[in-house]
């Protein structure tokens, strides 16, 4: 084995078993990163399966035409005929109000109840229009929508773009919020491992001088407290992933669907592989800082 | 292996030691001895660098301590074994994991710097308590795991910093004498000692740090030591 990679071996085997011998100061760390973990892995977990909804309604390229409570059957097959004229329609199908109603129970069970307490269902008839697969950019959707939403008898018309445009802000506001949350629990994942490492270095002073003068290079003695902040922020984003995916599994198994409403739509899957990457990674990398910080101005010194 | 010349340490008013001219040749064994705060740790801690002359010229294994570079540090005791009075040993490591991490230090591979380790604890007549902790040790066994590990680098030169003040007379002789041994093999060895038996019982030549001064007896009788 070469000399570098005995290095490494070292600092890995000092890092774990000073871990391990020291699990007890550890743990504190560890909790704390795997918490902080844990909301970052919740908001790109939300995050995710949002982002998958919307593309799907973006592959959709569907639109809306609500007709007016007083059309009549004239302007109906006027819509009809001018739906069937325009090129850009692959397909459109009539939803009546009370299949509209129909449909409305079976997405929001608890409003649908709502709906019985109406003398008359509100719900008027509409169009469910798909644009063929080729045309489906933003600008055909706005024209299509504009030119069926000005047809007498169409109270207005509606293309899922717009809701995506919505989804996509709150989505942006979702990822701000959550990069802001965990990047603050981070910050004090961080500062909390450089504290741990700072007590472990002290408490092992008199273990360290010694490993310094039976001739352990500083790269060995500080090394292996960087490897270990590193160890320590990896264990951290693994105990993030178990709990993520048994809250996740838990939630799916055990949770009725109808008591969702809106999320019960959802096509939910877990974190992709890249993103557990991104989580190991990011808990690497704040254990890592962590301890560097126990080493960088005002940390610890040897000499 | 050891020459200095008008070494002198402070420690800001205080005079450790005062204008120190001593020459010690390769494979001597030297006892080192004073009142307690004479000096001699000072001194010794000085050979290994855990101290910098505040002026003078220290130059140990042909290499001047006031010069050598940070980097430098950990080669030099490398080629130093150190042993003190509590045998410093890593707590949480049986005898044998405290020896072998020297080899690690060094670069060996894991399995041969256990195989080092074993052949050393035999040679200090510790092999049998390899597997137990510093805990489980009693003192004169302690300074026995010391003194392997001291030995696993295969130091030029090894310094002792009274290894035997802890232990029983009997443990004591049976430390010196391998002690003596490892000398034969050719070692250098510095032995700071307050014993003037232990001395006079050697003959070595020795040095008499006395008010920060330090003179060379050639075969001190105990009278003169003591």
């Amino acid at each position: 084995m070469r000399r570098s990679a005995r290095f490494v071996t070292l600092c890995v085997e000092e890092a774990g078993r000073g871990i391990w011998f020291h699990r007890r100061v550890v743990a504190p760390a560890l909790v704390v990163m795997m918490v902080s973990l844990v909301v970052l892995g919740a908001f790109m977990l939300a995050s995710d399966n949002l982002n998958a909804v919307l593309s799907g309604w973006r592959e959709r390229g569907q639109l809306q035409v609500f007709l007016a409570q007083d059309a009549t059957d004239t302007q109906h097959q006027l819509i009809v005929a001018e739906l069937s004229r325009t090129a850009a329609v692959e397909e459109f199908r009539y939803i009546g109000p009370e299949e509209a109603a129909a449909l409305f129970r079976a997405d929001f069970s608890e409003l649908g109840e709502v709906l019985s307490l109406l003398e008359e269902n509100p719900l008027p008839g509409s169009f469910a229009v798909t644009i063929a697969a080729p045309m489906r950019s933003e600008r055909v959707l706005q024209q299509v929508t504009s030119e069926l939403g000005e047809l007498p008898g169409v109270e207005g018309a509606q293309y899922d773009l717009e809701i995506i445009g919505r989804l996509e802000l709150g989505i942006r506001a979702l990822r701000f919020i959550g990069a802001l949350l965990g990047g603050t629990v981070l910050l004090a994942a961080m500062v909390t491992t450089a504290n741990v490492i700072r007590v472990m270095v002290f408490a092992r002073r008199r273990e360290i001088e010694t490993m310094r003068l039976v001739g352990a290079s500083e790269a060995v003695v500080v090394g292996r407290f960087l490897v270990e902040g590193g160890l320590q922020g990896l264990l951290a984003g693994v105990l993030a992933l178990i709990v993520l995916l048994t809250a996740y599994s838990f939630g799916l198994a055990y949770l009725d669907p109808d008591s969702l409403g809106f999320l019960s739509i959802l096509p939910l899957r877990f974190l992709r592989p890249t993103m557990i990457g991104a989580l190991l990674l990011s808990g690497m990398v704040t254990g890592l800082v962590g301890s560097w910080l126990a080493f960088g101005p005002g940390g610890v010194r040897f000499d | 292996m050891i020459r200095a010349f008008h070494v002198t340490k402070r420690y800001g008013s205080i005079t450790a030691l005062r204008d120190v001219n001593v020459q010690i040749r390769p494979g001597e064994f030297v006892f080192l001895t004073g009142a307690s705060g004479a000096g001699k740790t000072t001194f010794l801690r000085m050979l290994y660098r855990g101290e910098l002359p505040t002026s003078g010229q220290l130059i140990v294994d042909g290499r001047n301590v006031a010069t050598l570079g940070r980097r430098e540090v950990p080669k030099f005791r490398r080629r130093i074994g150190l042993i003190f009075q509590d045998a410093r040993l890593i707590d949480d490591r049986s005898s044998l994991e405290n020896i072998a991490f020297v080899g690690r230090v060094l670069g060996l591979a894991r399995g041969e710097s256990r195989r080092r380790g074993m052949e050393l604890l035999k040679l200090t007549g510790m092999d049998h308590r390899a597997e137990l902790y510093p805990a489980q040790l009693s003192a004169g066994e302690k300074q026995r795991v010391g003194l392997a590990r001291a030995l696993m680098s295969a130091p030029v030169l090894l310094l002792a910093d009274e290894p035997t003040g802890n232990l029983d007379p009997d443990t004591a002789i049976e430390m010196l004498r391998i002690f003596r041994a490892i000398n034969r093999r050719g070692t250098t060895v510095v032995l700071a000692t307050h014993d003037p038996d232990m001395i006079a019982a050697l003959g070595c030549r020795t040095l008499v740090v006395e008010g920060g001064r330090l003179r060379s007896l050639d075969r001190p009788s105990e009278q003169d030591v003591s």
